[in-house]
């Protein structure tokens, strides 16, 4: 071997039927490939979704090449945006090929799922408009189908690529071996293709770094050079749970692709069920009706969600390096045995209910802020000690209507407080009489609007004379003060008093 | 728009200030204060539903008469502070300022926002009187920044507007906050003058009320006329005739407390996580409890538990950790499990 070329590379599949694994989405695609022989198919483009390193940039330049038609490729490190895609992809699409009638080219738009942000502005839908217009296939290549927008994923047909299982990878990297002229030892491929978690470029490039500098592998060797794999969350959950090693669990983590805060959902959510569970053949040592273990790791966990907390109010992630210790670490020491029993490890349920009831909490917000300003009380205040009263009282026939008034719920605030699901006739009846209750107020209302001094002025002189109403005591002034009570405060007031004659009450900022 | 039929809290609010119950020293200093025309800033100190408010609505009434709205101003702190700019869009008096209904929209920060409420609603002379009152309640929730603006507001525009301060905790206040007004200290009333109170509202309503039913109210309301209110009403409503016996009382105490918080606290009693996490998680997620607010009135059934002493002593302690941790922590569904596994 003179030249060291990467065996991720070198060995490449050339045709589709070298591809390794995914039998099923090659088949889509070459029946997708076919259609294009004769004519224009409906789905003018596909997607070829799947994780990293199982073969979809490899199937679709096999495609081309067992098809014979050019490639034109734009990804990741080329600027996508409109125009570029427009003059690179646009004009390939509507052009023939130079070498004949029947060739295609294939327009390879790798990592699809990142075009976005501002230096690839309106570069998908730019790739949105050319797949309308094309008369040459196109693949776009992405990891996570929902970086796409969903215009683009109607107007392709969807191929997913699925991780390569490690037992269709062996015979690929056995033939790898043989070409590369390297013995391997009893089980070593096995162990690669496992480590690599279906992704088959990381194990030929496992398969290569261990196999540099020598001819013969050992399954000691690997054993070293173990790569840290993208984890599933199962598996480290089951290494946080079941394990007694908090190293390795620790070491588990740092392989996954979730921060602190959201494994201490995961956590979170798993403990009580994990260590409150049947412990193998062991009684769960209990205090005080819970199980010690439990307590334990709750213990730890409330300990690293202060960490977390601390990160995100100063932000200053250091913090995060303990939170995560605690967290793993503390719920692996937490347990005095290793608890048995299958158990299904269930995603955080908490944040995805929040999400659901959302709508429901801001109509609560809504009708809290409604009694609280009719009583003069917070929101919070009213939503803790008040939503309850007046729930009772509108579902009460002889407080319903003049409550609601007093409110002025609409009809969905009304269904929400009388714990109905929907509205019914009945709420609907209490409704229509509240309106028109109200509505005859406000024509009240701006009568009194109209005329409001002498309205005013009636008022005050019915009130008790031994009152000391303001405007009494002003009237004192206007008419008593004689001249030499000349101060700056009179003047102000007398001034104010003119103004006051002179204009018309308008409203204010805070009249309405 | 009032109407009849109200919560008696807000139905009895005293009109005058000869009608507000109790707090007699405040009260005469309020009324001399009126009588003279000559009223400084004040402060209002003293415990939730001990009157301040009410107070507050009672002397502008008495000051402004019959349209005491265009001169007073309520303003709830706690509400600008706590919901920012989910709290101004609802509010319709301030969309003049925001011009927007949408809270994304807002460029302004909320304590911008605040400065120019409050200095263009202070600065803005009264048309038919000498000044107009801005009722600030809650203040403890004012910011420290919003503390230090109000200082120069409340100089600045004194000819034209009054301050009032209302606050639970008095500490909160920057101490030139407080001197600059005149502190007033409110208390909850004494039993006699509460059940006289209350008696004479239950002949307003046409209620007959028992003695011990009485005994009872102010048993547990402890001075609170608020709850002593709400309790003789929530017994009312469920009485079919006009009669309120103790037992209807007690019914009634019971209703008051959240069931869900109950059986919270059963469930930590007995270690049953999962039945807690399950109740937790309703309070947050369906109820929008914070995990303070859970611990508030957690921390309420249990000191009034049948509970052995030292129990208590303990479980108080734990409810207080958590309520400490709650304050650095970010998920307060965690340290509300913690507890209850600890509990």
């Amino acid at each position: 071997m003179t030249i060291s070329i990467e065996w991720a590379e070198k060995y490449r599949p050339r045709s589709l039927s070298e591809v390794v694994g995914n039998k099923k989405a090659v088949m889509d695609l070459q029946a997708w490939a076919e259609e294009w022989l004769h004519g224009v198919p409906e789905k003018r483009a596909v997607i070829l979704q799947g994780q990293a390193g199982i073969g979809k940039t490899s199937a679709a330049h096999a495609l081309a090449n067992d098809y014979g038609w050019e490639i034109i490729e734009l990804n990741a490190s080329d600027q996508r945006t409109a125009s570029v895609i427009e003059r690179v992809a646009g004009s390939a699409s509507k052009m023939r090929t130079l070498s004949g009638t029947d060739s295609k080219r294939l327009i390879i738009l790798d990592e699809a799922d990142n075009i976005h942000g501002t230096s690839d502005r309106g570069g998908a839908r730019a790739i949105g408009d050319i797949i309308k217009k094309t008369n040459q296939p196109i693949v776009l290549i992405a990891n996570d189908l929902y970086g796409l927008t969903s215009t683009l994923r109607t107007l392709c047909l969807e191929i997913k690529f699925h991780g390569v299982q490690s037992r269709s990878m062996v015979p690929a990297l056995k033939n790898i071996c043989h070409n590369e002229g390297i013995m391997c030892g009893v089980g070593v491929i096995e162990n690669v293709a496992e480590n690599a978690g279906g992704d088959m470029r990381s194990a030929v490039n496992d398969l290569q770094a261990v196999s540099t500098g020598r001819n013969e592998i050992n399954i000691e060797d690997i054993a070293t050079s173990q790569r840290d794999t993208k984890g599933s969350i199962f598996k480290v959950l089951e290494q946080i749970f079941k394990g007694t090693d908090a190293q390795k669990a620790l070491n588990a983590t740092y392989g996954l692709d979730e921060n602190p805060e959201d494994l201490v959902h995961w956590i979170d959510e798993n403990l009580p069920g994990q260590y409150g569970g049947g412990g193998a053949g062991k009684v769960n040592v209990k205090v005080d009706g819970i199980d010690v273990d439990v307590s334990n790791g709750f213990e730890y966990l409330s300990h690293a969600d202060r960490y977390l907390g601390r990160v995100k109010k100063r932000q200053n992630y250091r913090m995060w390096r303990y939170a995560g210790v605690l967290m793993t670490c503390g719920a692996v020491v937490a347990k005095t045995h290793v608890h048995g029993g299958f158990i299904k490890y269930q995603p955080p349920s908490f944040w995805r209910r929040l999400g659901q009831l959302r709508a429901r909490r801001t109509m609560r917000d809504n009708v809290a802020s409604k009694i609280g300003e009719h009583c003069h009380e917070s929101m919070r205040y009213a939503r803790a000690d008040l939503t309850s009263m007046y729930g009772r009282m509108l579902k009460d026939e002889k407080y319903a209507v003049d409550t609601l008034i007093n409110l002025n719920l609409n009809l969905d605030e009304l269904a929400y407080m009388t714990g109905s699901p929907k509205v019914t006739k009945k709420l609907q009846g209490v409704y229509d009489q509240a309106q028109s209750i109200i509505n005859e107020k406000v024509s009240d209302d701006i009568e009194f609007f109209a005329a409001p001094k002498t309205d005013r002025s009636n008022k005050i002189k019915s009130k008790n004379d031994s009152q000391v109403s303001l405007d009494s005591i002003q009237n004192i002034i206007e008419t008593t003060a004689p001249a030499d009570v000349s101060n700056e405060k009179d003047d102000a007031k007398s001034s104010v008093a003119k103004k006051r004659e002179s204009r018309k009450p308008q409203k204010t900022l805070f009249d309405f | 728009m009032k109407t009849k039929k109200d919560v008696w809290t807000v139905k009895y609010r005293p009109h005058t200030l000869n009608g507000v119950i109790g707090n007699e020293q405040s009260v005469t200093t309020i009324c001399q204060l009126v009588q003279s025309n000559n009223l400084p800033h004040l402060v209002f100190h003293g415990p939730v539903n001990s009157g301040k408010a009410s107070v507050a609505f009672a002397l502008a009434y008495e000051l402004y008469g019959e349209g005491y709205e265009r001169n007073f101003t309520y303003f709830n702190a706690s509400d600008f502070f706590d919901q920012g700019k989910q709290y101004l869009v609802r509010d319709k008096r301030f969309i003049r300022i925001i011009g927007t209904d949408d809270p994304k929209k807002i460029r302004k920060t909320v304590i911008s926002i605040f400065k120019e409420i409050i200095n263009e609603y202070a600065g803005m002379g009264s048309l038919d009187a000498d000044f107009k009152i801005i009722f600030i309640d809650n203040a403890e929730s004012l910011n420290s920044d919003a503390q230090h603006a109000l200082r120069r507001i409340m100089e600045k525009y004194t000819t034209t507007c009054r301050f009032i301060l209302s606050t639970t905790q008095p500490s909160r206040l920057i101490p030139p906050l407080r001197s600059r007004g005149l502190q007033l200290f409110f208390t909850y009333v004494s039993d006699a003058k509460l059940i006289e109170y209350v008696n004479s509202i239950a002949v307003q309503e046409g209620l007959t009320i028992s003695d011990d039913a009485l005994d009872a109210i102010a048993y547990h309301s402890k001075g609170n006329l608020a709850k002593a209110l709400l309790t003789m009403q929530i017994a009312s409503m469920s009485s079919g005739n006009n009669e309120i016996s103790q037992q209807l009382i007690y019914g009634a105490v019971l209703g008051e407390i959240p069931e869900d918080i109950t059986r919270l606290f059963e469930s930590a009693l007995t270690g049953d996580i999962m039945a807690a996490r399950k109740i937790i998680d309703k309070l947050l997620i369906e109820d929008g409890l914070s995990g303070s607010e859970i611990l508030e009135q957690l921390h309420g059934i249990v000191v009034t538990s049948n509970e052995k002493d030292t129990d208590i002593a303990k479980y108080v302690n734990n409810i207080a950790e958590a309520d400490l941790r709650m304050l650095d922590a970010s998920n307060d569904r965690i340290q509300l499990e913690a507890m209850v596994a600890n509990f």
